[in-house]
């Protein structure tokens, strides 16, 4: 079955290829393709929810420890579910719970990174090599340039800019340039059969 | 200072380097605290990469369709929701058709949110939905559904929009068939920066088309090649470029005050490098780990 | 994010939420930890009705069963193949499509990636009669030579590849003060919310 996965690799990315070269990149078949694409991702779109409830369930059921955190996410998940299956992702409840209990929840985590950042640039970020002097130095400019203190010591600031448009371009065009081949000897590789690591 | 001075101050930056890390955060949040009740009333001169952006949404005429790509989710709403909405601030001001699409699940909701928002003082908008503009939420395999949207867009996105609800029922879905100049003037990304994969799709998928990013301050530097080449139009980076926007619509909301609060943000994390990095040169046996 | 003229109970809510989260920076505790789970399966039940209401409903409901194009069945049923994972010798089946996943996307890395790659590496080809134009293709070709693995890094281009190394740092620095703002950003519009919606400050 694994030679069957690789060749309908193979196939649908000469299918995406030739699609282009023919020039009907733009046409019914192409877009058909897509839509049918699309359609098998629909289909497989409930796995991880699948999965993250059989974990959970399982946790239950034997009791493990921290198993009412578990019984909490499935509530979430099951009466959450049902609201918004029942209105639809814009119905009042189902949009009450999405800005004033999700949406919260996760920008605060995200937030929690400045804390770990602060402590980081206090306690972790010498300058110990010419290297991470660079970075060090780098980061100061931009980060005070960057804001509107930029705007007052003029120098600053347009030094910060000159970084991000001149050095820091030529820079970041390496790395994409890099991981831009990369992905194309990735993309090479699925056509030929030769990568199968995806496929376990 | 003498040497008894010099060893009395190494002494006190040792101290310093063993403070416990709750304290460096109760000092992060008097900072933040301080940042957001007072913020140093600087101001905000936009610069050339924020007007070039401006200056491209300023050029549409009325009625002119602008497609609007959400890549970000919760985790970037505090720094893209206030550009987002000053963007569309611009875009109704215009009277520009919108059209939303989202690369995450979530941003759908998200866009929404902020438009019903934005145009509060824009009844044509307010009332306009369908007609207007519109929100066609998320699609799995977003990125295939980007270039069947260059096709026919209502069928890429499965003749539905953001909330379920049939295309066909909509007066825009007739006149906004495909993500093509022809139907379209200017396209937005706002990109969350996840390897930037949003702006990529676009700029290797829609041709024609131009571009603007709403980039996360992070990601600002690493869009700038693109910007180089002309495969991005414009670009608004970060909070500053947000607020920027503000000041440009002559509308100063949240990215302004944020923007201000950074200030002061980046001179608290500018002390704690230089005390940090002096902890360690006045104790160099010190293992950090 | 609750609207400034929210109601309080939303309010309230969202603000013990945040809360909650913060408190992880005391230390681990039961309050994040519930939080942390509930955030979770209150995501996965959203993706669970939306997931219904735009990629599933439109295709089984609309298009198969009022417009009986019945076409759609095949491919929904080809991503179903995917839950054979959980059947006994399922496991290759439950390959096909993520075989089929995996192909398209390399389609259209081959397909549309070459373009961006050509307009990288001419955009960079710009006449040496200023220096930031020269100092561009040098931070490119500095950079190249640094990820340059299948030959040795000897002579001139050593060199380069050093060069290049501190360009990349240089880079990365700011994206590192990028991020510094950018995450403080976050943090100062949850202050903001905490102390100006909530409390009224």
């Amino acid at each position: 079955m694994q030679k069957a996965a690789v060749g309908l690799g193979t196939a649908a990315a000469i299918f995406v290829l030739a699609t282009h070269l023919l020039g009907l990149g733009g046409s019914g078949l192409a877009a058909q393709g897509d839509r049918a694409v699309i359609a098998t991702y629909a289909g497989a779109a409930l796995l991880g929810l699948c999965n993250l409830g059989g974990i959970h369930l399982r946790r239950v059921a034997q009791r493990r420890r921290g198993w009412a955190y578990s019984l909490l996410l499935l509530g979430g998940l099951a009466g959450y579910g049902a609201v918004v299956l029942a209105q639809n992702p814009q119905g009042p409840g189902a949009e009450w719970v999405f800005l004033h209990v999700l949406s919260p929840l996760y920008a605060t985590m995200y937030g929690l990174v400045a804390f770990f950042i602060t402590s980081a640039a206090y306690r972790a970020f010498r300058a110990r090599t010419p290297e991470a002097l660079i970075l060090l130095l780098t980061a100061v400019v931009v980060m005070v340039g960057e804001t509107p203190l930029g705007d007052q010591w003029r120098v600053l600031g347009g030094f910060a800019g000159w970084l991000l448009h001149i050095p820091a371009t030529g820079a970041y065009r390496a790395i994409q340039i890099g991981a831009t081949l990369g992905a194309l000897a990735t993309g090479l590789r699925v056509v030929l059969g030769m990568e199968r690591a995806h496929l376990g | 200072m003498g040497s008894r001075g010099w060893a009395r101050a190494a002494a006190v930056l040792r101290a310093f380097g063993r403070l416990d890390r709750r304290l460096v955060y109760l000092a992060a949040l008097l900072c933040a605290s301080a940042a957001v009740l007072w913020p140093p009333p600087l101001p905000v001169r936009p610069r050339p990469d924020t007007l070039a952006a401006y200056r491209l949404a300023q050029a549409l005429r009325p009625g002119n369709a602008v497609f609007i790509w959400i890549d970000y989710g919760f985790g970037a709403q505090e720094e893209l929701d206030p550009m987002l909405r000053a963007v569309l601030l611009q875009l109704m001001r215009r009277d520009a058709v919108i059209c939303i699409a989202s690369r995450s699940i979530e941003g759908g909701q998200i866009a929404e949110t902020v438009m019903r928002r934005a145009a509060a003082g824009h009844p044509a908008y307010l009332e306009g939905y369908g007609v207007r503009w519109i929100d066609l939420g998320y699609r799995p395999a977003p990125d295939v559904a980007l270039r069947a949207a260059t096709v026919n867009l209502p069928a890429a996105y499965n003749g539905v929009d953001q909330a379920g609800l049939p295309l066909a029922r909509f007066p825009l879905t007739a006149r906004l068939r495909a993500l093509t100049p022809e139907f379209f003037r200017l396209a937005y990304v706002f990109d969350l920066g996840d390897g930037y994969a949003a702006m990529m799709t676009y700029v290797s998928q829609v041709t024609g088309l131009p571009m603007i990013v709403g980039a996360i301050s992070m990601e600002a530097p690493v869009i700038q090649p693109f910007v180089a080449t002309g495969q991005i139009a414009a670009t608004i980076p970060g909070i500053r470029g947000a607020a920027e926007y503000e000041t440009l619509l002559g509308a100063p909301g949240p990215a302004t005050a944020l923007d201000r609060g950074s200030a002061l943000v980046a001179v608290f994390i500018l002390l704690l490098l230089a005390l940090g990095n002096a902890g360690a040169a006045a104790n160099p046996e010190r293992q950090e780990g | 994010m609750p609207s400034p003229s929210a109601h309080p109970f939303a309010t309230w809510t969202a603000a013990v939420c945040t809360l909650a989260v913060f408190s992880y920076l005391y230390r681990d505790n039961a309050l994040w930890r519930a939080v942390e789970h509930l955030y979770i399966g209150l995501s996965a039940g959203y993706g669970l009705g939306y997931g219904w209401h735009n990629f599933l409903e439109p295709i089984i409901v609309t298009d198969m069963i009022h417009r009986h194009q019945y076409g759609y069945a095949l491919p929904l049923l080809f991503g179903l193949l995917v839950f054979a994972r959980y059947v006994r010798g399922g496991d290759g089946p439950a390959r096909l499509p993520i075989g089929l996943w995996v192909g398209y996307g390399a389609g259209y890395a081959l397909t549309y990636l070459p373009r961006t790659l050509w307009l990288q590496v001419s955009g960079s080809m710009l006449p040496p009669d200023r220096l930031s134009n020269v100092l561009v293709l040098a931070t490119l070709v500095g950079g190249l030579c640094y990820f340059l693995f299948t030959v040795g890094q000897r002579g001139p281009i050593r060199r380069m590849a050093t060069f290049g190394r501190y360009a990349i740092m240089l880079a990365l620095g700011a994206s590192f003060g990028g991020a510094v703002l950018y995450r403080y950003t976050i943090f100062l519009g949850r202050m903001a919310f905490l102390l100006k919606d909530w409390l009224h400050l």
